[in-house]
């Protein structure tokens, strides 16, 4: 992405974001988990908008969406209001979706907040809670179908649109402005971002205070990016004001194309839902929420930073994953080796090898780690035993056994492989003398050599040979 | 259009929308029907534009008659995706038909 | 009121219970009364025959097994089409709902059925509850059993007919902008409008949500108020229902009840004869111990327009999802895509007046006119409560005529406008959630008047004391209908 001639960016995103924590959707009590299911499974008079139905609100939601609003930072409403939002589409079974809407005099539940990413602040302009549309499909292709096929599982799954202030100004940025916000929503334990559909994002985009152009349907935060770049640079290529309109991704053949043109901008009709009460959230209701909502990622991070002395880039990854930070904090009381345990943990355990078939327990793992201290094995070893376990389910202890994992820490062992490898690399040591990189090569070749020497004790006696011998 | 609170005096509605609002609706109105129409909007809004008048500075601002509580457990009951679909005039499979967007 | 037979209405249960009276004999002699008078009248979209005749049976088996039964035992109920009966379809006299067959029941319906109370069938009514004579049905008016050449009023004219013609011994209705009270006013019955909140709406397909109610129509006090009571009550399923407990009548008149006239309810707009015959019920009141005196309410000749304007912006919201898509009437669309199809389909399936009320609807909801009219109408919606509210310091209820006017003749042509002003007198109780009642008031040249009452919210047992007084002083009459029948 060439630097251009400095005409300033400003992207501001819409991310929806299912509350799939919750077990009923967000006005009826119909399972939640749809995603397994066949198509108009998940269905009640309710949500498929049958005449003469009412919607009650799930009151769990109101509590989970009060949870986000105060992880980022936002004032949460003492009393917010639904309103309608009137359109028709085959996917609105009642022809309005219940959302909230800030514009008509009406407050959000959250808003005025902000999300850290990479030293900067986003703000976080509102919080809503609305329900999601049913699903369309077509058979064949969308130009040759000659009608369409509806499936209302997913009508009426409770939602929460985050929008954020136009303050990213590229493309990676908006990447990492969304896995944070990933993150922390997954740390809430609200919402499983991983899920197909869970999170979805559209952004607003405009150049150097040019027109605004939205694009909409992009599927995951990997065509963000992508997304991202292709209309900045379809931006600059015409230079000027972009004309203010709504774009597709259109990820097949990545690019964004121009939605048929409206003449006006979409009346939407809003009032408030008559059907429907007003969220009362009382002080002293909010302050129950925030006591009872687990640990937020940067609170955490810091935590670990201060209070264990982790590193803080290790720290914040490590509070980044709920269930590697949950896996660090066993660990810890376990064991006091924070550092050594924080860098295997974000290093070898992927969230899903935790969770997964073969977990490796916190006493093995702990005891692998003490291992290490002791020497008795290398770190290397350590993630060898560490990987096999996790693969077969054998007990860590009895695969050091098995591979007879041991450190090599005889010096004299050791010196004669160090001397093996410079005899066989002429010039070697005197690079080595003075260049820190041209040492750390020159230990990993003996390693190489010898994978079960314990590095420190190569480093040292190939330090003490450079000092001449 | 945006919201903004502007007064607008509109004691009668043209041609074009009465169209506006019948597409704005998914009614497809004939042009009598149309002109019709236009008349009779345009005889009621007039009725309804004696609500400037009334003086309401003794309502609270962004007063609403709403209630408070009405809300429930996240507990699952059964769906009812048989019955429901059994009313669903055209389908396929267990998909409802609808016709093409585009 | 006394049936053919000579029994109370309200007794039917009872009797039934205790096996004094075979409710199967009972409902079949409704049904018979149907067969023989609503060809004329045409009270009824669909009849539940069958199913209700076995039901009867079954209670006659319980009761003689000694089984306790419900408090509607044998009570044949008559419903409007726009409350959902499973088993039953529910047209709303629309063609676009036509095939609808829901497959739940409304709480209120739930309720009768489980106090043993038996659906006789589905009651016409104008189209989505728009309209006050039963014209603007699709499937054609009904008529009023006082006169086979007018109207029987509306929407809810169907229910009040059949109540009206003894074709049920009671019905449910709703009440939007007056509703039941309409038709209970041009039909002679008793008809109320509870507190808005009081009747669970789910079930109710509807038309206004923040201004109607479920209510019981029936010849006299006592049986409107078993009706009411067995289906009154906070229900989970509707978040605008009320936990507030319904207060039972003392039982012991209207002595020393503070009744208020209110003054622009005898206006002009009013035809004499009308306002006579309801002063001359005042009187009554006062005769039998009510202390009598006048009051206004500012804000009452908005009171249309601030109703027609939210009423007709819900409207048009709520009767966006009738597109023929998962329910009711389904024209053969071919390719048409989405939009095109969808137009036609509600073209076709909706009747002049709903799609008056959808375009103006969408106008008032829409950017640049939502402030001026939508958002105003509120405000003054909220002024009018403060107004009763005030009233109601001085007087425990308050009364004046039902309509303005003795029911039209069938087809008298008015423009949609004036039409509208005939509803000046009820709208304001679905403004506040009042709840509202009116009463067989005397008649005007063989014509009926009815009276109607206002009480503050939640307080419906002072409005079946002053119906019973007045309905105990006024003697209760039949149509000629059922007379000569």
């Amino acid at each position: 992405m060439q630097a251009e001639s400095g005409l300033r960016v400003k992207i501001g995103l819409e991310v929806h974001c299912q509350l799939t924590a919750l077990k009923t959707k967000l006005f009826c009590s119909c399972s939640s988990d749809y995603r397994a299911s066949e198509p108009n499974e998940k269905i009640c008079p309710v949500c498929f908008g049958l005449p003469g139905t009412l919607p009650v609100l799930n009151a769990k939601a109101v509590e989970y969406a009060a949870m986000i609003g105060l992880a980022l930072n936002c004032s949460v409403a003492n009393r917010s209001l639904f309103y309608r939002k009137n359109y028709f589409y085959p996917d609105l079974p009642k022809g309005f979706q219940i959302s909230q809407y800030d514009k008509a005099g009406g407050v959000p539940i959250a808003s005025s907040g902000s999300v850290e990413v990479e030293g900067k602040d986003v703000r976080i302009t509102r919080i809503q809670l609305e329900e999601d549309p049913g699903k369309l499909t077509y058979e064949g292709t969308i130009d040759k179908s000659s009608y369409s096929l509806v499936d209302y599982n997913r009508a009426g799954i409770a939602l929460v649109e985050i929008v954020t202030e136009p303050d990213i100004e590229d493309a990676r940025e908006a990447k990492m402005f969304l896995e944070k916000l990933r993150s922390v929503i997954e740390s809430l334990g609200v919402s499983n971002g991983e899920l197909d559909g869970a999170m979805r994002c559209d952004a607003n985009i405009s150049l150097a205070g040019g027109a605004r152009v939205e694009v909409k349907n992009i599927s995951s935060f990997k065509e963000v990016e992508k997304a991202l770049n292709y209309e900045i640079l379809r931006q600059r290529t015409f230079s000027g004001n972009a004309t203010s309109e709504t774009r597709h991704w259109d990820e097949r053949r990545s690019i964004t194309i121009a939605l048929r043109s409206k003449e006006e901008e979409q009346e939407y009709r809003y009032f408030p839902e008559p059907d429907l009460n007003a969220i009362v959230l009382e002080p002293g209701a909010i302050a129950g929420v925030r006591k009872a909502m687990p640990e937020v990622v940067d609170a955490k991070a810091s935590r670990y930073a201060e209070e264990f002395g982790v590193s803080l880039q290790l720290a914040k990854e490590l509070a980044a994953k709920k269930e590697l930070s949950a896996f660090f904090d066993e660990c810890a009381r376990l064991h006091d080796g924070y550092q050594e345990m924080a860098s295997l943990i974000v290093g070898e355990l992927s969230a899903a090898a935790v969770a997964g078939a073969h977990p490796i327990a916190p006493e093995e793992f702990v005891g692998l780690v003490r291992m290490v201290e002791s020497s008795s094995i290398t770190r290397a070893q350590a993630k060898e035993a560490i990987r096999e376990t996790l693969l077969t389910g054998r007990p860590a202890r009895q695969v050091v056994q098995m591979k007879n994992l041991s450190a090599v820490v005889d010096e004299s062992a050791i010196a004669v492989v160090i001397a093996k490898v410079v005899a066989a690399r002429p010039g070697a040591l005197d690079e080595a003398r003075g260049d820190k990189k041209a040492f750390n090569h020159l230990v990993g070749q003996v390693l190489k050599e010898e994978p079960k020497a314990q590095p420190t004790v190569v480093a040292k006696l190939l330090a003490k040979r450079l000092r001449g011998k | 259009m945006s919201r903004k609170s502007r007064t607008r005096k509109t004691y009668s509605v043209d041609l074009r929308q009465v169209e506006r609002l019948a597409d704005l609706s998914r009614l497809s109105l004939g042009p009598e029907e149309a002109e019709r129409l236009r008349g009779e909007l345009s005889s009621i809004l007039e009725y309804f534009a004696t609500l400037e008048k009334v003086d309401v500075s003794g309502v609270a601002e962004g007063a609403d008659a709403s209630l408070e509580g009405g809300l429930r457990e996240d507990v699952v009951r059964p769906s009812m995706p048989a019955e429901i679909l059994e009313g669903v005039p055209q389908r396929k499979g267990r998909y409802v038909r609808a016709p093409r967007v585009f | 009121m006394k049936s053919r037979s000579g029994v109370s209405l309200h007794q039917v249960p009872s009797m039934v219970s205790n096996g004094e009276m075979s409710a199967e004999e009972y409902i079949a002699s409704i049904f018979e009364k149907v067969d023989r008078l609503d060809q004329k009248i045409h009270s009824y979209l669909q009849l539940n025959r069958e199913p209700s005749l076995a039901k009867a049976k079954e209670l006659d088996r319980r009761a003689k097994r000694g089984e306790r039964l419900g408090r509607l035992a044998g009570l044949g109920i008559a419903v409007k089409d726009n409350i959902c009966v499973r088993s039953l379809q529910a047209t709303c006299a629309s063609r676009i709902l036509r095939g609808f067959n829901p497959p739940y029941s409304a709480t209120a319906v739930q309720r009768i059925e489980s106090e043993d109370g038996i659906i006789l069938g589905k009651t016409n009514m104008d189209e989505f509850g728009m309209g006050n004579t039963t014209q603007n049905s699709a499937y054609g008016p009904t008529l009023n059993p006082w006169d086979t050449s007018r109207v029987s009023g509306g929407s809810s004219g169907g229910s009040a007919a059949a109540v009206a013609a003894g074709m049920a011994s009671v019905a449910l209705g709703s009440d939007t902008g007056g509703s039941i009270r309409c038709p209970s006013s041009f039909c002679s019955v008793v008809g109320l409008k509870p507190t808005y909140g009081r009747v669970s709406r789910y079930g109710l397909i509807p038309y206004a949500n923040s201004l109607e109610q479920i209510g019981p129509i029936a010849r006299d006090a006592e049986s409107l108020w078993l009706l009411f009571s067995a289906i009154a009550g906070y229900d989970a399923e509707d978040a605008t229902s009320s936990r507030e407990p319904v207060k039972s009548p003392k039982g012991d008149g209207i002595k020393g009840l503070r009744v208020g006239r209110i003054k622009e309810f005898f206006g002009e707009g009013a035809q004499q004869k009308v306002t006579e015959r309801v002063m001359d019920g005042g009187a009554k009141l006062e005769a039998l111990g009510a202390k009598a005196g006048e009051t206004s309410i500012a804000s009452l000749p908005h009171s249309l327009a601030v109703y027609y304007v939210i009423a007709m912006a819900e409207a048009s919201s709520n009767l966006s999802r009738y597109d023929g898509v998962r329910y009711g009437l389904s024209p053969e669309r071919g390719t048409a895509d989405w939009n095109s199809a969808f137009a036609r389909t509600r073209s076709e399936g909706f009747g002049e007046e709903v799609k008056r009320r959808i375009l103006l609807g969408t106008f008032v909801l829409s950017a640049g006119y939502y402030e001026a009219y939508y958002v105003r109408a509120q405000k003054v919606r909220a002024l009018l409560a403060q107004e009763f509210a005030l009233a109601f310091k001085k007087f425990d209820v308050l009364f004046g005529p039902t309509m303005p006017v003795l029911p039209p003749k069938l087809g008298e042509r008015v423009t949609p406008l004036e039409d509208y002003l005939i509803d000046i007198n009820t709208v304001a109780a679905n403004l506040t959630g009042l709840p509202a009642i009116s009463v067989p008031c005397g008649l005007v040249d063989g014509l009926p008047v009815g009276m109607q009452v206002i009480a503050p919210m939640f307080r419906e047992e002072v409005l079946l004391e002053v119906a019973a007084a007045l309905g105990r002083e006024q003697g209760l009459k039949s149509p000629p209908l059922e007379e000569a029948a």
